[in-house]
C-alpha cells in the first residue's frame, strides 16, 4: 500500500490520537471469501470502496463511518480533570482471514482555534477530528492519562467502546451471515493513545502495552514518521494477535482445567481456524514494525504462540499415534 | 538489496475533476414556470443579468491570479412533473438568455439528483449525514433519528395524547444557537406506494454538492456533462437527456470551487433547509482536499467547510 506520512514542519505541535479496537469472530461458521467480506462491509458506507489486501493475509476494511460528539475527555487518571471536546470520531470494521472481525473507533484531538463550539459544518468537513475547547490546550500526556485509565466508560466522556459495539452489532446482524461463530470466544478491547510527533526530531518511537483485567488492554505510543492511518493499523494488528493468543490460551486452560488430557476434537477448530492467521506486522511501516520487533522480545508474542502451537501439535500427534496403536496407553 | 510490493486494490487515488472558479445557477425552474403565455423567460433572464454581472465582478475583484472562469447553469425540475418537453423548452430558454446577454452553459435535470443510472446521489448524500450532536453526546447511545427527517438541533420531546395535559411543552432547541433558537426540521423524503420520493430540499442539497464536485461514487464523479448529439437533436422526453447537458462547447467546467445561485425568493426556505442538510453531510476528505488544494493554488481564499462556498441572490417579485 502507498501512503504519505504526516509531513509537516518540526515546529508543528504533536498530534494526539485516541482510539479503541474491539476484536472477535464474525458470526459465521464458514470462512468468508473476499467477495463475501466486501459485500458485508460495503453497506456500512455507501458509495465508498472497501479496501482489500490479499497478501500476506486476506484483510478488508470498510470505509469510515462517522459519529458526532460534543462531550468530555478526561485529563487525569481519576477523571476529575476534564475538557470539552466537539467534533467527530471515525470507525471502521475490518475482517482478517475471512473470520476475525475488528471494529475500531478513533479521533485525532486538536485544540480548537476559537473557544466555543462552531457551526456543525466546520466539524463535518473534518471527519475524525475532535477539537478541545479550553483556554489552555491539554497536553498529550494529560489526554493519554485520562483516556487510558478509563476502564469502565465514564458518564459524559467520549465512549468509543459503545460506538465500536454498535458497529459490530450492525455487521453481525447482516443477512449475509449465518449467525453463529465457529468457536466460543470473548471480545477483547484495546484502548490506545498515540502521540504522533510531526517531523522526525522527537526521539525514538516508543510503545507501552498493558494487559489489564480480563480482556482489556491499553497501548501508549509515540511515533515520528507514521500517519494516523498507519498507527491505527498497527494498533489493529496488535489487537488481532493479542486476541488470537488470548483466545487460544483460554481454550487450552479450559480444556486442561480438570487435569485431563486435551481432547483433540476441541483443539481442531482452533487449529483449522486460527493457526494460519498468525502474521505479525503484516501491513506495518518500518517505524512501527520496529516496535513490533520489540514486542517480540518482550513479552515475546511469537515465542508464546509457537510454544502454544507446538503443544497443540504434540497433542494431535499423540492422539493420532494412540489411535493407530503405535503407543500403548497404560491408563486404558 | 531492496524489494517493494504493492497491491493495486488498496487505497485507490481519488481522480481529479476539472474546476471552474465559480458555478452560477441562473435560474431554477418548475415546469409550470415554462408553460403558457405567462412564462416570460425573457423577462426572467433580463432580471437575472445585473446580478450575474455583479457576482462575476465581485469575484474578479477578489485578487484572482487570472480572469475568472465562470460556468452558468439552469436547473429544471423534471422530478415532480414534466409538463413540457426539452425540445420545446431548451431553445426558448437559450434564446431568452441570449437576448439578456447571458449564456447558459449547462442545463441540468433535477431528477439526476435522485437517480443517475443505477446510482442514487440523494441516497449517497443521505448516507453521509452525521447529525449535529446535542451537548453531552458522548457516543454511548445511538443518535436519535426520525426516519426521513433531519433537524438542526433537538426536537421537543414527543408527547402522547394522554400526557398532553399533564406535561408542559418543552421547546425544541437549535444546536449551538446564539442564545435564541431558529429550529428547523427538514423532511428529506417520504414514501408513495412503497417508493421513496426525495424532497425538493434534499435534491437541492445534492445539487449543490454535485456543483462542487464533492459527491462521488467509489471515488468517481457522479456528473460528467454531455454535449447534445447534433444528429439526434433535442428529445421529447426529459429522461432521454443526459443528467447535465452541455449547451456551450467552450464553456468553463461545470463544477466550481464556489457556487452562486440566483433564485426566486420562494426558494429561500428550501435553501435554508439545504444548508441545514449540507452542514450535516460529512464531507469526503479526499474530494474536499482536491477542491481546497486546487482553489488555493489559484489564489482563492479558504472557506470553512462547505457552507462558506455557497452564495445566493434571492429575487423579490417584479418591481414594475
Amino acid at each position: 500500500m502507498t501512503q504519505t506520512s504526516v509531513s509537516a514542519s518540526a515546529a508543528e505541535p504533536p498530534l494526539t490520537v485516541l482510539g479503541e479496537v474491539r476484536t472477535g469472530l464474525v458470526s459465521h461458521h464458514g470462512t468468508l471469501t473476499r467477495e463475501q467480506t466486501e459485500r458485508l462491509l460495503a453497506p456500512l458506507a455507501l458509495g465508498e470502496p472497501v479496501l482489500s489486501w490479499e497478501r500476506p493475509i486476506a484483510h478488508s476494511s470498510s470505509a469510515a463511518t462517522v459519529t458526532g460528539l460534543d462531550c468530555q475527555l478526561a485529563l487525569s487518571a481519576d477523571g476529575a480533570r476534564r475538557v470539552r471536546a466537539v467534533g467527530t470520531a471515525v470507525s471502521h470494521a475490518a475482517i482478517t482471514g475471512g473470520t476475525i472481525l475488528q471494529c475500531s473507533t478513533l479521533a485525532t484531538v486538536r485544540p480548537a482555534a476559537v473557544q466555543r463550539r462552531l457551526d456543525w459544518s466546520h466539524y463535518t468537513a473534518r471527519p475524525g477530528v475532535l477539537e478541545t475547547i479550553s483556554a489552555q490546550p491539554p497536553s498529550p500526556q494529560q489526554l493519554e492519562a485520562g483516556f487510558l485509565a478509563e476502564d469502565v466508560p465514564r458518564e459524559g466522556c467520549a465512549d468509543f467502546g459503545s460506538i465500536c459495539d454498535r458497529l459490530a452489532r450492525k455487521v453481525q446482524n447482516s443477512q449475509l451471515l449465518e449467525g453463529a461463530a465457529p468457536l466460543l470466544f470473548q471480545w477483547t478491547r484495546l484502548r490506545w493513545a498515540a502521540t504522533v510527533r510531526q517531523g522526525a526530531s522527537g526521539g525514538p518511537a516508543v510503545a507501552k502495552l498493558q494487559l489489564g483485567d480480563e480482556l482489556g488492554r491499553t497501548l501508549s505510543l509515540a511515533v515520528n514518521a507514521s500517519s494516523v492511518t498507519e498507527v491505527a493499523e498497527f494498533c489493529g494488528d496488535l489487537a488481532l494477535h493479542d486476541w488470537i493468543l488470548t483466545t487460544v490460551i483460554r481454550r487450552m486452560e479450559r480444556l486442561t482445567a480438570d487435569g485431563s488430557e486435551l481432547d483433540v476434537r476441541e483443539i481442531s477448530p482452533v487449529v483449522s481456524r486460527l493457526l494460519h492467521l498468525w502474521m505479525p506486522a503484516a501491513r506495518v511501516n518500518p517505524e512501527l514494525s520496529e516496535l513490533w520487533t520489540e514486542f517480540e522480545q518482550k513479552p515475546g508474542f511469537t515465542r508464546q504462540w509457537n510454544s502454544l502451537v507446538s503443544r497443540m501439535r504434540d497433542q494431535i500427534s499423540l492422539h493420532t499415534a494412540l489411535q493407530r496403536g503405535v503407543l500403548i496407553n497404560h491408563d486404558s | 538489496m531492496s524489494a517493494d510490493f504493492q497491491e493495486s486494490s488498496a487505497r485507490p487515488r481519488m481522480p481529479q475533476i476539472p474546476y471552474a472558479h465559480l458555478s452560477i445557477e441562473l435560474d431554477h425552474l418548475y415546469m409550470e414556470d415554462l408553460v403558457g403565455e405567462g412564462a416570460n423567460l425573457g423577462e426572467r433572464m433580463a432580471r437575472v443579468r445585473p446580478w450575474h454581472d455583479a457576482i462575476v465582478a465581485s469575484f474578479a475583484a477578489a485578487g484572482l491570479r487570472s480572469r475568472p472562469r465562470v460556468s452558468t447553469c439552469v436547473l429544471i425540475d423534471d422530478y415532480f412533473s414534466s409538463l413540457v418537453s426539452p425540445a420545446d423548452v431548451v431553445p426558448r430558454l437559450r434564446e431568452a438568455a441570449a437576448r439578456a446577454g447571458l449564456q447558459i452553459d449547462y442545463l441540468a435535470r433535477e431528477s439526476c439528483c435522485a437517480q443517475i443510472g443505477r446510482v442514487s446521489p440523494a441516497l449517497l448524500a443521505a448516507d453521509r449525514l452525521v447529525q449535529t450532536p446535542a451537548a453531552e453526546t458522548d457516543g454511548s447511545r445511538p443518535p436519535t433519528k426520525e426516519t426521513g427527517w433531519l433537524s438542526n438541533g433537538r426536537r421537543s420531546p414527543a408527547e402522547s395524547r394522554f400526557s398532553m395535559q399533564s406535561r408542559e411543552w418543552t421547546p425544541p432547541v437549535e444546536a449551538n444557537a446564539r442564545r435564541h433558537s431558529v429550529f428547523v426540521d427538514v423532511e428529506l423524503w417520504d414514501e408513495v406506494d412503497g417508493k421513496r420520493v426525495w424532497s425538493c430540499a434534499m435534491l437541492a442539497a445534492v445539487w449543490q454538492l454535485l456543483r462542487l464536485g464533492l459527491l462521488r461514487d467509489q471515488g468517481r464523479p457522479l456528473i460528467v456533462p454531455e454535449p447534445l448529439d447534433p444528429e439526434e437533436g433535442l428529445p421529447d422526453s426529459w429522461d432521454a437527456l443526459p443528467p447535465v447537458l452541455q449547451l456551450e462547447e467552450r464553456a468553463a467546467p461545470f463544477t466550481g470551487y464556489r457556487t452562486a445561485s440566483i433564485l426566486d425568493h420562494r426558494f429561500m426556505p428550501v435553501e435554508h433547509a439545504v444548508r441545514v442538510i449540507l452542514g450535516q453531510v460529512r464531507q469526503d476528505s479526499d474530494a474536499l482536499e482536491i477542491l481546497e488544494q486546487r482553489a488555493r493554488g489559484e489564489g482563492l481564499r479558504e472557506a470553512d467547510g462547505v457552507l462558506g462556498r455557497l452564495g445566493y441572490v434571492f429575487l423579490p417579485d417584479r418591481e414594475a
